[in-house]
């Protein structure tokens, strides 16, 4: 009686345990597409096995072992349920907090259910022998083995529930595809190392206001997955221009992607080196991003940051009926469109833009060089399908910045430059050269630096913090991913160390922040990491 | 004494729709099914969502589930309103639907008597759910799809109460299909008929609420821009002078066989300094639910104001009461008016023909006040009397030339 007891509190609560640290091994699976190669590898790397409730289990073993009254057990059986269930509770749930949190899609659900099914069916196996035994002990010993095996079963479910999943892919991506056939939109491809989702919206926005109907999904929506989903459920005939992301994740992703929204026009923004470490190598970069110039027809438009050698060369190498290089520097080479006379006031920014030989004046509420980079490319494609420029630049004007792209919050006492999402080291630079800029008293920089930038992520880091240096009255460094490079680059600038406050993680250092702020600052809150690359992970 | 006027009447609200103001549809449509008066009438609250589909479902009445959209959805079931004369309620087209009046399956009809319209914006004050009613042969609240479409329109409803003696201000329409053939003839377009002489000009959307798209434009660059800011949202823009001295005036007015007028209200900025921009270029949220929600609204009204010269109300009202007459209005109506301080000119500038709130806090601090379930029991009323009267118009067909 007492070893059915014991079996079923040992049962009960490890499957309560286990349910709330799955979804936390769940979202880790969905920030990365999936991949259960990845996430296990994530896993090991970070050495993020369970140590709490192993300890906590261990602790009952050892003293349901040592017990010798029944009674004695049972209620060391029950304290330890009790302990277990506490600790489960105790944890955040990935549902509702973190800065990504899980989202329980369809597929994340049926993923859970078959990995929870997993996890019950082996708690109850290897419980069972302990109850058979009836040995307290063993009954707790072997639910550690279940706990830890976590990480595992969920990647089996995965892998398991993989090939419904790609015959359902399947079907959604052929409706998606024979949908957009049958409305046949006017399609523009948008591809580049950044840049990629800011002229996305910012075309969009142009063609609704200055051409006619347009569908472009709406956040950062760049794989093929993500923009069938978007297209089956928002497309409509009446569409007559669609602006479609595309992410370079390996070679053949935008291909793919281009199989399903053809591309008339397309926009390469930059091929840097950003995701340095997917690729190997920036050849590889090249060839990846420009499966897009390929995919456009002969008498299509082309549009190429001329500031970047290599969308340059893809300018050159893939020659449309319509090719428009635009930038900055025109010492580098020919430009069709480009950008002086440049005024940065709390506003905005005024320019200059010149295209077909003719300057026209504009404003924009946007700050940054990579803003005006984001503001050429859209307008050239604009204007190259026929709009009136003059119009174009009028709807310039009223572009609302978007949240966390260097986008300004003002309140009565600070000011807070946002520009969380995702940075490459010309963001970076461009960002501090804004908060150089910006008026105000005091000038703090919170930062993780920067990642994916593979060989030449400690460079790159420690080039920006030298530059930080120079800007920042007060620099606040979160996670230890960077940290040694980031302060490296403040040293060589001789940045005294009571300048810079280092943080484990984004809440604590946001919590000091909000302590410490006072009238008249300006905050730049530079890149984000997701949780995934956060360190300190208390597991 | 009316036939059958003792008998409870099923009313159904409906609230939502397609529009921007969507929300603030929800509110108002929320605050008036707890004030109809429960003796009267039983209640069925049709919900017609962002996607356009019409829904019941007792969840409705609760504001908290509104949080759960579109999912949510799942949980209510789908009806719709049929545009045929033997219509006598909506059709249930999805799963079986508990309201408040009983159980009903697919295909059934649940009962209405009239339906109380309570609609912001597009697609439900401007006409076409109107259209829907008279098809279906339904008695509704509110004006009719004439009345309706024109308030919509700030232009024609300028030009139509213009030309029966009530004063606007001039006004230039500026249709994107012509910005977008010729954006600079479009531009030079607003100063040349000679209705407007220079700026500062206002640049509003000709149709939707009048919290979206609208700017001041001093200059010729300021007013491309504002041109491209209403040509996101609508297909032509009105572009008017700018007042840079007046104060607003509204009124509410409760079409009955005599007009009933509210006291009028100054709507007045936080600072206390009246200026379009305050009023305008604030949510739309405050200046419809008239009270402060959610701590959006700096606004604070100044309703029945005793300082404000009763020689202003009364051509306030009056116009009102005139365009009520001209316009075919019915139910409770909202009138903006503008009054320029240099001038001693009263401007109509725009009407709601359904308002935020029904303008409820007008009416409680009338002369005599109206409680807002009076209110509502009479436009209900009168409701079912326009019904009655169209009625009684004798419409048959005679097939003559197919008959030979």
């Amino acid at each position: 009686m007492s070893a059915l007891l014991t079996f079923a509190l040992a049962f009960t609560a490890t499957l309560i345990f286990c349910s709330r640290r799955l979804a936390r091994y769940l979202r880790v699976l969905q920030q990365d597409e999936y991949n259960s190669r990845r996430m296990l590898e994530w896993v090991s790397r970070n050495s993020a096995y369970d140590t709490r409730g192993t300890v906590v289990l261990s602790v009952v073993v050892l003293a349901s072992f040592f017990a010798e009254l029944k009674i004695v057990s049972l209620l060391i059986s029950l304290a330890g349920a009790a302990a277990l269930i506490t600790l489960a509770k105790s944890e955040p749930d990935p549902r509702v907090s973190g800065k990504i949190k899980l989202n329980m899609t369809d597929r994340a659900q049926r993923i859970y259910r078959t990995a929870f099914f997993m996890i019950a069916a082996l708690s109850f196996g290897v419980g069972f022998l302990g109850y058979w035994a009836e040995h307290a002990a063993l009954t707790w010993a072997v639910q550690i083995l279940v706990i830890q095996s976590v990480p595992r079963l969920l990647a089996f479910a995965v892998d398991v529930l993989k090939p419904g999943e790609d015959r359902r892919q399947l079907r959604y991506l052929e409706e998606a595809a024979a949908k957009v056939r049958r409305i046949d939109p006017l399609i523009i491809g948008i591809t580049g190392s950044y840049g990629k989702t800011s002229v996305k919206n910012m075309l969009g926005e142009l063609l609704q206001t200055t051409k006619g109907a347009t569908f472009w999904p709406k956040r950062g929506v760049n794989t093929l997955m993500g923009n069938t989903r978007i297209i089956r459920e928002d497309l409509k005939p009446s569409h007559e221009f669609a602006v479609i992301e595309m992410g370079a994740y390996r070679r053949g992703s935008i291909e793919r992607v281009c199989e399903l929204t053809p591309p008339k026009g397309a926009i390469i923004t930059a091929i840097g080196n950003m995701h340095l470490e997917r690729f190997g190598s920036r050849e590889n970069i090249y060839r990846a991003k420009t499966e897009l110039a390929r995919a456009v027809p002969e008498d299509g438009i082309l549009v190429c940051n001329g500031d970047d050698s290599f969308a340059r060369r893809a300018a050159e190498e893939f020659q449309k009926k319509t090719t428009i290089l635009y930038g900055f520097d025109r010492t580098a080479g020919k430009l069709d469109v480009w950008i002086d006379e440049i005024k940065v006031d709390p506003e905005g920014t005024s320019f200059k833009i010149h295209w077909k030989g003719k300057g026209y004046a504009g404003h924009t509420k946007l700050l940054g060089r990579p803003a005006l980079s984001n503001i050429m490319a859209a307008f050239s494609m604009a204007c190259a399908l026929e709009a009136d420029p003059q119009f174009v630049l009028a709807a310039i004007s009223n572009l609302a910045p978007v949240d966390n792209r260097l986008s300004v919050i003002k309140t009565d006492k600070i000011v807070q430059l946002n520009d969380a999402y995702n940075s490459n080291p010309i963001g970076f630079a461009a960002a501090l050269d804004v908060l150089e800029a910006f008026p105000g008293q005091r000038k703090i920089l919170v930062t993780p630096g920067m990642i994916e930038l593979g060989e030449e992520q400690t460079g790159a880091n420690a080039t920006a913090a030298s530059r930080a240096a120079e800007v920042c009255d007060l620099v606040m460094l979160v996670g230890t991913t960077n940290r040694e490079a980031l302060k490296e680059g403040l040293k060589q600038k001789k940045y005294p160390d009571d300048k810079v406050l280092v943080f484990d993680d984004r809440d604590e250092a946001l919590n000091q922040l909000r302590q410490l702020q006072k009238s008249g600052d300006v905050i730049l809150l530079e890149n984000d990491l997701p949780d995934v690359f956060e360190e300190y992970i208390r597991f | 004494m009316k036939n059958g006027s003792n008998k409870r009447k099923t009313v159904g609200v409906i609230f939502g729709g397609r529009s921007v103001e969507h929300e603030i549809s929800v509110i108002t449509g929320l605050q008036l099914i707890r004030a109809l008066d429960v003796e009267r009438y039983d209640v069925i609250p049709i919900y017609i969502a962002p996607n356009g589909h019409w829904y019941v479902g007792e969840q409705l009445l609760e504001r908290s589930f509104y949080k759960g959209l579109p999912g949510c959805l799942n949980e209510l079931t789908e009806v719709t309103l049929l545009p045929v004369p033997d219509s006598e309620g909506v059709t249930v087209i999805g799963s079986s639907a508990e309201t408040p009046v009983g159980r009903f399956s697919r295909a059934e009809q649940i009962p209405i008597d009239v339906y109380f319209l309570a609609f912001h914006g597009e697609f439900g004050e401007d006409g076409c759910v109107q259209g829907l009613m008279e098809l279906a042969d339904a008695a509704y609240t509110g004006g009719g799809v004439l009345s309706s479409s024109v308030a919509m329109d700030k232009y024609i409803c300028k030009s139509v109460l213009h030309d029966h003696g009530i004063p606007v201000l001039p006004g230039v329409v500026v249709r994107k299909e012509d910005a977008l053939k010729d954006f600079d003839s479009a531009l030079k377009s607003v100063f040349e008929g000679g209705e407007l002489k220079d700026f500062p000009v206002f640049v509003k959307p000709c149709h939707l609420g009048s919290s979206i798209g609208i700017a001041k434009a001093e200059n010729e660059v300021e007013l491309r821009s504002a041109l491209a800011l209403v040509f996101r949202h609508d297909n032509s823009a009105i572009v008017e002078p700018f007042l840079s001295e007046m104060f607003e005036i509204n009124v509410s007015i409760l079409e009955e066989e005599e007009p009933v007028a509210s006291v009028v209200e100054i709507p007045v900025s936080a600072s206390g300094v009246l200026s379009y921009e305050d009023k305008y270029l604030r949510e739309g949220a405050s200046k419809k639910t008239g009270e402060e929600s959610g701590g959006m609204a700096n606004l604070t009204r100044d309703i029945d104001p005793q300082h404000l010269d009763p020689a202003i109300k009364e051509r306030v009202i009056g116009y009102a009461k005139k365009a009520v007459r001209v316009l075919e209005c019915s139910g409770i109506v909202r009138f903006d008016f503008m009054y320029d301080t240099k001038t001693d000119n009263i401007y109509f500038n725009e009407l709601n023909p359904m308002p935020g709130s029904f303008a409820f806090y007008l009416w409680v601090k009338s002369h005599p006040p109206l409680l807002y379930t009076e209110v509502l029991s009479r436009a209900i009323e009168r409701a079912m009397e326009r019904k009655s009267i169209k009625s009684s118009l004798i419409k048959e067909l005679e097939f003559r030339a197919l008959a030979q």
